[in-house]
């Protein structure tokens, strides 16, 4: 294994529908952004990894083939990643690990998600655990949450107040889904009730959007990227389909993957480590689960560490300032919207007035399927 | 298990609508099936090729396209299968031939049908011709089919 970092970096402005474009050209903006980041061009690149949900979402069957022309892949390999919602974070891994290998020296990589296209949420019931009831992603996630609550005490705004974040964060990202302003706690408890706990803003949008990013080898990141931003943990890790978490409200892939991915890193206290962290968040409670699995905190007192702040833009370990999945939701691409702006987080690019003031290190992280995919990323602006 | 076991089958139909945003150029590819009967490719401004159906890049160079050229109703068949077999899902009433075909002008091969007489008499090269729908709608079928040259009728 060698070293590699992130030289190019790409999105699109997230929507709810983007008719202008067809997926071909949604993923091809994203990609040219991120190659125009690099200074590179398709010609450059030597191999392509790109990830996206289950065909069923919107309806082409085998989008890799059809978008392989698209991305340059023309005489060159190209690789489908397909782990649900957490599909963005593991083609970034998987980009990451095309170049670590030694196999390729740049690596371009897309996610994306046309949810205008389609009915995602109940083709995601279609097609996974609740497929005899039709639950929606809210419905399957939305016990998960309630059994949070009943296990831990914890006060019933707690949850609102995470749409509150994120959405308040979302309008210092230019690249976010949602535009209509900071909302307040009441705003948020007075949004109508979806699948209880889950209110309307405390669920995330239906986004038109793609991720890309440029992975290089180590020798000669540094010559195409000013500030090369180096991974030093790139972790998956999967449980059961069957929700056994929901009888522990902290799911065992997540806490498995952040353990390797700390030892990876050498990280023993990742509160003081990182600086920041972009995590998987599609509806509100689910946050303070993801605190816990991913050690920033004690089982049981992830709900504190918003209560208190620290999670907060300007608090001491701030999460998703982005706007998070809350904000934005290309369910494809998300995943490899943490990863990406995790990335730029260390780079100091993130635009808008979202940056995060001294970011050395951030983490990335994104699930999938019944909070049973993780995948974890940890970025640094010093080469491992 | 226990031989006496009844082993049942889940009965699963998943249906869903789907919307596909077509893009600049296949859109406007589309309208001028729909509104002139005209089919139109782009040119890339490397390879040179001209791509028909029109898309917004080349698929082999991965340059953006904007250059159009006005191809051909007609052009011969590069190769093709005559169905036998019946199904729902098929476009027209057996037999007919799916066919690439490159159009005259062009340099790239349209997947479409061709509805012939005498299908053992397709060979590679077959002249054919697009034969319009009196309802079009802005979609690749707004061409019925094709038909060997002198059977449009």
């Amino acid at each position: 294994m060698r070293n590699a970092a992130v030289v190019g970096i790409g999105q699109t402005h997230h929507v709810s529908k983007r008719l202008d474009l067809n997926m071909a050209g949604m993923v091809r903006e994203a990609a040219q952004r991120a190659l125009a980041d690099a200074q590179l061009t398709f010609n450059d690149i030597d191999a392509v990894v790109i990830g996206s949900a289950p065909d069923l979402f919107e309806g082409v069957a085998l989008p890799e083939q059809w978008l392989a022309g698209a991305l340059g892949a023309y005489g060159k390999p190209i690789l489908r990643i397909h782990t649900m919602g957490s599909v963005g974070g593991c083609t970034a891994i998987s980009a990451f690990y095309h170049v670590a290998s030694g196999v390729f020296d740049k690596v371009l990589t897309v996610a994306f998600e046309k949810q205008s296209e389609a009915q995602t949420t109940w083709v995601f019931s279609a097609g996974s655990g609740g497929r005899s009831f039709s639950s929606g992603a809210g419905g399957a996630f939305a016990p998960v949450a309630r059994f949070y609550i009943d296990r831990w005490k914890v006060p019933l705004e707690m949850g609102p107040r995470v749409a509150v974040k994120d959405r308040g964060n979302a309008m210092r990202n230019p690249y976010a889904h949602w535009k209509k302003g900071a909302v307040t706690l009441e705003d948020v408890m007075n949004s109508p009730m979806l699948w209880d706990p889950f209110r309307y803003l405390e669920s995330c949008p239906t986004s038109d959007g793609a991720a890309a990013m440029v992975f290089a080898a180590e020798d000669i990141a540094p010559k195409i990227h000013r500030k090369p931003v180096w991974v030093k943990s790139a972790v998956a890790m999967t449980e059961s389909l069957t929700m056994s978490m929901g009888m522990k409200a902290l799911p065992p892939a997540a806490v498995a993957c952040a353990k390797r991915a700390y030892a990876d890193a050498g990280i023993t206290n990742p509160r003081k480590e990182l600086q920041m962290a972009e995590i998987y968040t599609p509806f509100s409670w689910i946050e303070f689960i993801l605190y816990e699995g991913l050690g920033f905190c004690d089982e049981g007192q992830g709900w504190r560490l918003l209560e208190e702040g620290v999670t907060e833009f300007g608090g001491s370990f701030p999460v998703d300032p982005s706007g998070g999945v809350i904000s934005t939701n290309p369910i494809g691409a998300s995943g490899m919207l943490r990863m990406l702006e995790a990335a730029l987080q260390v780079r100091g690019d993130a635009e808008g007035g979202h940056q995060v003031p001294d970011v050395r290190q951030a983490l990335g992280h994104a699930y999938g399927g019944t909070i049973n995919y993780h995948a974890v990323m940890i970025f640094s602006d010093t080469k491992p | 298990m226990a031989d006496n076991t009844e082993l049942v089958q889940r009965q699963v139909e998943i249906e869903f609508p789907y919307q596909s945003a077509t893009g600049a150029a296949v859109s406007r590819f589309l309208t001028a099936l729909r509104d002139d009967k005209r089919i139109w490719g782009l040119k890339c401004p490397r390879c040179q090729r001209v791509v028909v159906p029109a898309q917004d890049y080349c698929d082999v160079c991965a340059e953006d396209m904007s250059e159009w050229v006005e191809v051909g109703q007609e052009g011969e068949i590069v190769t093709w299968t005559v169905v036998r077999n019946e199904n729902t899902l098929y476009p027209h009433k057996t037999p007919f031939a799916y066919a690439l075909i490159r159009l005259d002008g062009a340099d790239t091969s349209l997947l479409h049908t061709v509805v012939a007489r005498d299908y053992a008499a397709i060979k590679g090269g077959s002249r054919v011709r697009a034969v319009w729908k009196d309802e079009r709608t802005g979609h690749i079928r707004d061409i019925g089919h094709f038909a060997p040259v002198g059977e449009e009728a």
